[in-house]
């Protein structure tokens, strides 16, 4: 469009841009908000290299490299513009990388990433579209066909550590007298290589909270869930079940609080259903731990919650005026 | 500062754009021209009037019809035309006008406004209380500040009048501004003022009426915005036909002629549009972006903005990522991410069933924080048009 006309106006004539409004904006993009996830996600990953090494490193740049390349592919033969550059791709990779041990073997790492982004997120039509959170479609499903291959008691032999979970099922409240609580939040535990640093994931959820990139609602939710749950286990039979504090610090409870249940796509908006959610997946948690034959439930839990989420965003107040 | 503020303090004195040499007067689409191409026409002589309704709009200054067009009509002002002619618009005449007007009452007084140029038939409709929307419209305006500071007697005259077209029996005046000394005339006493906290959308009439009588939606409540009320004041003060209007650009009142061209305004402003630039007509939460600077700005015009190109995302046809920003936003507790996913596909008829567009106020919110940029409001307009069109036809 010329517009201007000199003759008149005195001004130089200009192409305008003809936007719909509002014509200003708060400034966040879709690819800020996967940065600050990814910023979110350093301090835990900085430490799973200071513990595991070049391991850490090689299963967190697989993870991201088949991420981005899977994705890359899918929108190919959409026949789409390639979304990789809002950064989505890398974080899936990343929440995938951050749940594995850091002794899994390679192919292992690029099943459960290409499943993720493949199955987990392209086919229901890419970013926003996910019915449930896209890392742990992959990695439920290498975790349920080659378990072994995937289960950090099995992986992660070279340490001296143990997996606080699997003490607890197998030796039940005995068996976890060893571990102090300092232990567990410094990550001083096996478990998913990012997910385990439980401190750090901490840190980097608070960040997100901060930013406002995440709600509070739902972390805060889900670890009383968790909480309140297992707080009513140990009180019944103090002998048997852990203490509260014990599952929050373990597997992978504080990462699926802040970063998984979260998802944007799958997770509810409005205050109630986000704590109905959060209390769901966080008492689930807990039910599949004491009842369930996996060790660490947070995955399933967090796959169960988000299928009910259609039901919880029925709950909304009436619109503005609506009778 | 608080967000959203839509306090602008005290405002400045409105500043007079002076008059350019091309006016491009616009009118709605049930005008007839009543002037032909090259006439000579006097300031404040009438150029077009509806056809249903006693409504004018007047020549500015003294000039040349230059072109007729749909829905415009340009004219060149007379060389002549300097501006004592144009004050010396026959004080004899303006002052018995403005007796006869002081004496009407309800559709008369709308009628006898009509033919000087202010839309006021909406306010004789039967109702049981009028909310004066005094708050800045959007924010970062000011011109509400400079009316209520700086040109008191002519909102004062308009809510005089306001009083005379409406049949309401309460009056509420709903304002972030101090408004104390406006209502120390006591033909005004009636108006209850009305102070919510004064952050965006609080200055949605919906919500303005809200804030006056508890309620939302209550039936047989008018609200009327400030603007307008300014409108028929400054004709209720003179008796001239209304030929100026008072908006705001980037922050500061200014006064112009109907029909000045936004290049012009813009330029006296010191805002020279870029290649890339948006103008945006009537506010960045709502307004439209001009395509031609070359538009005549109206008498219902309050703002003019210009945004630099890449200040901001552009907008993109991205789909939801449901991160939820715009339901937290939105004034009407609706879901405009189910809405407009279901407009994005057709879906009206659950845009209305299952999600109650028709609450909609059209604020902009959503579309101001949604990450994906998409355009929110405009998914939102067109899925409250095509459901409402839907119902009519069912």
């Amino acid at each position: 469009m010329k517009s201007g006309n000199p003759e008149t106006g005195g001004m130089v004539p200009c192409l305008l841009i003809g936007e719909s409004a509002p014509h200003i904006h708060c400034g966040r993009t879709i690819r800020g908000l996967m940065l600050d996830i990814i910023i979110a996600m350093l301090p835990s990953a900085v430490l799973a290299i200071v513990y595991w090494g070049v391991d850490a490193l090689r299963v967190m740049a697989l993870a991201v490299a088949v991420a981005v390349l899977a994705e890359a592919a899918c929108c190919r033969l959409m026949g789409r513009k390639s979304s990789i550059d809002d950064l989505n791709a890398v974080v899936v990779g990343l929440l995938v990388a951050f749940m594995l041990p850091a002794g899994v073997a390679w192919w292992a790492v690029v099943v459960g990433v290409g499943l993720s982004i493949c199955l987990g997120k392209m086919v229901f039509g890419g970013i926003g579209a996910n019915p449930v959170p896209a890392a742990l479609v992959g990695y439920a499903a290498i975790s349920v066909c080659w378990g072994i291959h995937v289960d950090p008691d099995t992986v992660q032999l070279a340490t001296s550590w143990s997996d606080p979970l699997t003490k607890l099922k197998f030796f039940g409240a005995a068996g976890i007298e060893k571990f102090g609580y300092a232990d567990l939040l410094f990550g001083r535990q096996i478990g998913g290589l990012g997910s385990a640093n439980v401190g750090m994931i901490l840190l980097g959820g608070l960040y997100l909270v901060a930013r406002r990139t995440v709600r509070w609602q739902i972390p805060l939710a889900f670890l009383l869930g968790t909480a309140v749950v297992s707080g009513l286990f140990y009180m019944a039979a103090p002998e048997t079940y852990a203490p509260p504090l014990f599952h929050l610090l373990t597997g992978g409870v504080m990462f699926a609080a802040f970063f998984i249940a979260t998802d944007y796509a799958c997770s509810p908006s409005r205050t109630a259903a986000m704590f109905l959610y959060g209390v769901l997946g966080g008492a689930l948690v807990v039910l599949i731990r004491v009842y369930g034959m996996h060790v660490d439930g947070t995955a399933f839990a967090v796959l169960l919650a988000s299928l009910v989420v259609p039901y919880c965003v029925l709950l909304r107040p009436k619109p503005f005026g609506v009778k | 500062m608080q967000r959203f503020s839509l306090d602008s303090g005290p405002g400045n004195v409105p500043e007079q754009v002076p008059a350019p040499d091309e006016f491009i007067v616009s009118f709605e689409a049930d005008f007839v021209a009543c002037v032909a191409k090259k006439a000579r026409v006097e300031a404040g002589a009438a150029l077009a009037r509806a056809q249903e309704r006693s409504l004018r709009i007047h020549a500015p200054v003294a000039g040349v019809v230059t072109d007729i067009g749909p829905g415009r009509i340009c004219m060149a002002r007379a060389q002549d035309a300097d501006d004592a002619a144009d004050e010396a618009k026959a004080p004899q005449t303006a002052s018995e006008t403005k007796q006869a007007l002081d004496a009407l009452q309800g559709a008369a007084l709308a009628e006898a406004l009509g033919t000087l140029g202010v839309d006021a038939f909406a306010l004789t409709l039967p109702a049981k209380a009028v909310v004066v929307n005094a708050l800045n419209p959007e924010p970062g305006m000011v011109w509400v500040g400079s009316a209520l500071n700086h040109c008191a007697d002519t909102v004062r005259a308009g809510l005089r009048a306001l009083q005379r077209l409406s049949p309401a029996q309460t009056w509420y005046f709903v304002t972030a501004h101090e408004a104390g000394g406006l209502f120390e005339d006591e033909s005004l006493s009636r108006y209850a003022v009305v102070r919510p906290k004064p952050a965006y959308p609080a200055s949605m009439d919906a919500l303005a009426v809200k804030a006056a009588t508890g309620k939302e939606l209550p039936e047989g409540v008018l609200a009327v915005g400030l603007h307008d009320v300014f409108n028929i004041g400054a004709v209720a003060l003179t008796g001239t036909p209304l030929t100026e209007t008072i908006f705001d650009v980037a922050g500061k009142t200014c006064r112009a002629a109907i029909g000045t061209p936004a290049a012009h305004i813009l330029e006296h402003c010191g805002l020279q549009p870029q290649d890339g630039d948006i103008v945006a007509l009537n506010g960045l939460f709502r307004g439209r972006a001009l395509s031609d600077l070359r538009h005549g700005i109206g008498k219902a015009d309050i703002s003019l903005a210009v945004v630099r190109a890449g200040t901001y995302p552009p907008v993109s046809d991205a789909p939801c990522v449901g991160c939820g920003r715009c339901i937290d936003v939105c004034p009407a507790r609706l879901s405009p991410d189910m809405i407009s996913r279901c407009a994005e596909f057709g879906l009206f008829e659950k845009c209305r069933k299952s999600y109650y567009v028709e609450a909609c106020m059209e604020c902009g919110l959503c579309g101001f924080v949604c990450v994906a940029r998409r355009p929110m409001l405009q998914y939102m307009r067109l899925a409250k048009q095509e459901s409402a069109s839907l119902e009519v036809r069912s």
